[in-house]
């Protein structure tokens, strides 16, 4: 033994001395050498920008930009991650150091009261110091072009941030992060599929019945046709649009009456949405939803809690996972471009984007997205700088370089997510792949000086007007509007859920991509949208739910029938072996003693 | 005194230097350091971490918790299901194929067996997303029909496994045995249940273990084949790892570990015992 510890010290002491001098040598090379940037990211989450006929991701254009504005070398290290709970368990174990991580809405939650992260240099003062000469070469960009909408939403989500001398205090999303991207959960589908034609739908009724949750749950047409997420978050949120439905319901017909107004129709949805986290007010929202209630209807329960939430929760997406075609955790984007397998399947704005881009390219099948009138899931993307970071000053400049409209609009060009940024490129961008307008003046220029009256000539030609001010209000110069004219969006009347007709506006890539506001009633989606918090403590509940939804359903009668006769078949099998061994043994030994 | 101390001296450079000379055993010394980093540390970590709770303290509630929950054990009797089947349809079909593989009589060409362990050459997510098309095309897709779809694609991924021990078995199968059986007037299924299948065994049972053990830990097959609709118990670890369970996620990696370890050691014990009674050890 005390050899072998020999042998083994010995490449030790060589391997440490070396490692010694190696890192001296790597610090004095430091010295003279590139700083550097680690940045962490998703896959396929940063765009990229063409420089004389090359396509250059923007993490390595940004060596370039800094190199031009400050005059210094800067390596950018970018990886790259796939989900939040890997990310997240390699940053607590201390294996990962990065300046630069881009976590979910909830995870960025987590982090902060887990006291990972550290906060932004907010205002100009803070950047004067943290910049020092370069100061001038910046600009705040993110305060300058991100949209009011999503600042205001990061304004409302919190955290309870440990601080220095252990005590906490409530810091928001704004403080600790910077959004990247934004979308909403909704439902993809093919309003042509075969199973809904061979039931006698037509695809208006499929497009009506789609803009309502309940479909999911229904047993006639859709039964077997749609996947759902392999996600826990996602398909719990869903799970609770179903469970709760009545409320939902019932909120949209007080905001749409004017009874409550449109920012206590969003407070309550969260409310609801979050009920996990919250039972207390849960239970205070149905009180008051009681009161407005007919006496001849039946009231609202006002005693939930966890347990109880989570038990009907889980009955409603034990049967959506028993009505469901399968449930998926990257293939539904493809496979609903087949146009045979699956008709419907759950996605985030961007990934439904990208299956109705290629569908309409490869397949030629017209996909349509759709989140439900009563409401769902919005999220966001968003940078944040982890506590132990070693470059906090260019992590906030790479925040200003991406927060740039002209390098948003590259991000928005080819991952096909939305930025959290508004400003004029991007909403030339957007309106080069969206608007009517910009189309027909492109191929008639002399339209640009004839219409006066852009709305009556939108009436003319049948094209819907859609305001999208709500997220580029403030950010955009004179000239410049966020009036959108499409025929993408339209209203649609078809028999829903309950064989009564109905209308309801449908759309496509526009209405993923910037979800809208101020449209008749059904594509009013905006003030329907919750964000989904970190479940923190009660995370568990949820977990162990989901463990049961996946666990059901399977266990039919013949596989333990089954299994009983094969068990009782081997015990047979072998006691006849055994039986028969013994009998030799003893009729050997009897021959034996025969002898 | 002197004497004798020079004696130890003496004998104490002769001992260190047959020490110091090379041996075998030495060779043994890398995988020595594989085996504890990367088998034995784990290992003991599994076993901390299934008897701690996550502020690191000794606890038994991930013992507790898995006992007291009738999804674990239901995910766990499925996975048992799941691989008793597959092991039993792997052995229908692949006993006959290296049966006739092995025969020289029947097969006189030795790349018969390249091709069926060819599909091992590709990766099996690969493999099984394929297979996930080819089901749905012949009309077999996970979505109606996740138990057969599932069972498929697990016969598909380890019938090599089971093909592969079962050959090299019935390679040494001693033939005249067989013949000398037959001469004295056994039948052939005589033949067959006395003679060709006790001298198998070895290569039945580690045919068995080879795929009853990956079937009841794999996940990736059954997620993608069932559509999702049939939950393993791998499944169930990954779900509470990633969900940072640690010390739930463990203490069902253990009891994984000890239902391997139960069914190997039942069927070294019968391979044991059966060996003594034909006086002789093939395993």
């Amino acid at each position: 033994m005390a050899k072998l510890t020999r042998i083994l010290a010995l490449p030790l002491v060589v391997l440490l001395t070396s490692a010694g001098s190696g890192s001296e040598a790597v610090k004095a090379l430091a010295a003279g050498e590139p700083m550097i940037l680690r940045v962490w990211n998703w896959e396929d989450y940063i765009g990229v920008v063409e420089v004389d006929g090359d396509e250059i991701p923007l993490d390595e254009y940004f060596e370039e930009y800094v190199k031009e504005v400050d005059g210094v070398d800067i390596d950018v290290i970018y990886e790259t991650f796939d989900t939040n709970e890997t990310m997240l368990s390699q940053l607590q174990s201390g294996a990962a150091t990065y300046d630069l991580i881009c976590p979910s809405d909830y995870a960025i939650q987590k982090m902060m009261s887990q006291g990972l992260l550290q906060p932004f240099a907010l205002g100009e003062e803070e950047r004067k110091a943290l910049y020092g000469d370069t100061y001038g070469n910046w600009s705040n960009n993110y305060d300058l072009y991100a949209s009011p909408y999503l600042k205001n939403w990061f304004d409302t989500i919190s955290a309870s941030v440990p601080g220095e001398d252990g005590t906490n205090s409530t810091h928001t999303l704004s403080e600790y992060a910077r959004g990247y991207m934004w979308g909403t959960l909704g439902i993809t589908y093919n309003p042509e599929y075969k199973g809904y034609i061979q039931a006698g739908m037509r695809p208006e009724d499929v497009m009506v019945q789609l803009s309502d949750w309940n479909a999911l749950w229904d047993q006639t047409a859709f039964w077997g046709t749609f996947q759902i997420k392999d996600s826990m978050r996602d398909t719990f949120s869903i799970g609770l649009m179903r469970t709760f439905d009545r409320a939902f319901e019932f909120l949209l017909e007080l905001y749409r009456a004017g009874t409550i107004t449109q920012e206590k129709y969003t407070d309550a949805v969260n409310i609801i949405f979050n009920c996990i986290n919250h039972v207390d007010s849960f239970n205070a929202l149905m009180a008051e939803l009681n009161t407005y209630l007919d006496h001849s209807e039946t009231p609202f329960e006002t005693d939930y809690t966890i347990d109880s939430i989570i038990a009907v929760t889980q009955s409603d997406l034990e049967v959506l996972r028993g009505n469901s075609y399968g449930l998926e955790t990257d293939s539904g984007k493809t496979d609903i471009q087949t146009g045979t397998r699956s008709g419907i399947c759950l996605a985030w704005s961007g990934d439904a984007i990208y299956s109705m881009d290629t569908a309409e390219e490869e397949t030629d099948i017209e996909l349509y997205y759709s989140v439900p009138s009563t409401g769902g899931n919005i999220w966001f993307d968003g940078w944040v700088i982890p506590k132990n970071a070693e470059n906090v000053e260019y992590a906030n400049k790479f925040i200003d370089f991406l927060c740039d409209p002209e390098i948003a609009a590259y991000n928005m060009d080819y991952i096909g997510y939305t930025p959290f940024i508004a400003g004029d490129d991007i909403v030339e961008k957007a309106k080069e792949w969206y608007d009517e307008k910009t189309w027909a003046i492109e191929e008639d220029p002399t339209l640009a000086e004839t219409v006066t009256d852009w709305d009556a000539y939108a009436e003319e030609e049948g094209w819907m007007r859609v305001d999208l001010s709500y997220f580029f209000e403030g950010s955009l110069s004179e000239g410049e509007d966020a009036i959108f004219y499409t025929t993408e969006i339209q209203p649609v009347t078809g028999k829903n859920l309950k064989g009564e007709d109905e209308t309801v506006y449908v759309g496509r890539q526009f209405l993923a991509q910037y979800p809208t506001i101020g449209l008749p009633d059904n594509l009013d989606i905006i003030p329907g949208l919750a964000v989904m918090e970190d479940y923190g403590n009660n995370n568990e509940y949820v977990l162990r739910m989901w463990e049961n939804v996946k666990a059901s359903g399977v266990l039919e009668p013949w596989i333990i029938v089954l299994f009983c006769l094969e068990i009782v078949l081997a015990i047979g099998i072998a006691s006849y072996f055994i039986v028969r061994k013994q009998l030799s043994l003893h009729e050997r030994k009897k021959r034996r003693a025969a002898k | 005194m002197n004497a004798a101390t020079s004696e130890l001296k003496e004998s104490f450079w002769a001992r260190l230097k047959s020490h110091a000379r090379f041996k075998r055993k030495y060779l043994a010394f890398p995988y020595a350091v594989f085996l504890v980093l990367f088998v034995i540390l784990p290992l003991l970590l599994i076993v901390y971490y299934a008897f701690s709770d996550s502020s690191g303290t000794p606890s038994f509630d991930a013992l507790v918790s898995f006992f007291t929950s009738p999804n674990k054990w239901q995910v766990l009797f499925v996975s048992l299901f799941m691989g008793v089947q597959t092991t039993l349809i792997c052995l229908l079909l692949g006993y006959p194929a290296a049966y006739i593989l092995a025969d020289k009589k029947l097969n006189k060409n030795a790349v018969l067996v390249v091709l069926f362990v060819m599909p091992m050459w590709i990766n099996f997510v690969i493999r099984t997303g394929a297979t996930r098309d080819l089901l749905d095309v012949i009309g077999l897709s996970g979505a109606q029909y996740p138990w057969p779809a599932t069972l498929i694609g697990m016969v598909y991924n380890y019938l090599p496994f089971t093909i592969l021990p079962l050959y090299t078995t019935m390679l040494k199968l001693d033939r005249s045995q067989m013949e000398a059986a037959a001469d004295l007037g056994a039948s052939p299924f005589r033949v067959f249940v006395h003679n060709v299948v006790p001298q198998s065994l070895p290569g039945i049972i580690s045919a068995s273990e080879m795929v009853f053990m990956p079937v009841m830990s794999s996940y990736v097959i059954s997620d993608t084949l069932s559509e999702g609709k049939i939950t393993l118990f791998g499944n169930y670890i990954y779900l509470d790892f990633s969900n940072s369970m640690w010390n739930e996620g463990s203490f069902m990696a253990l009891i994984m570990l000890i239902i391997v370890g139960v069914s190997m050691f039942l069927t070294r014990n019968v391979d044991r015992s059966d060996a003594q009674v034909r006086g002789g050890g093939l395993w």
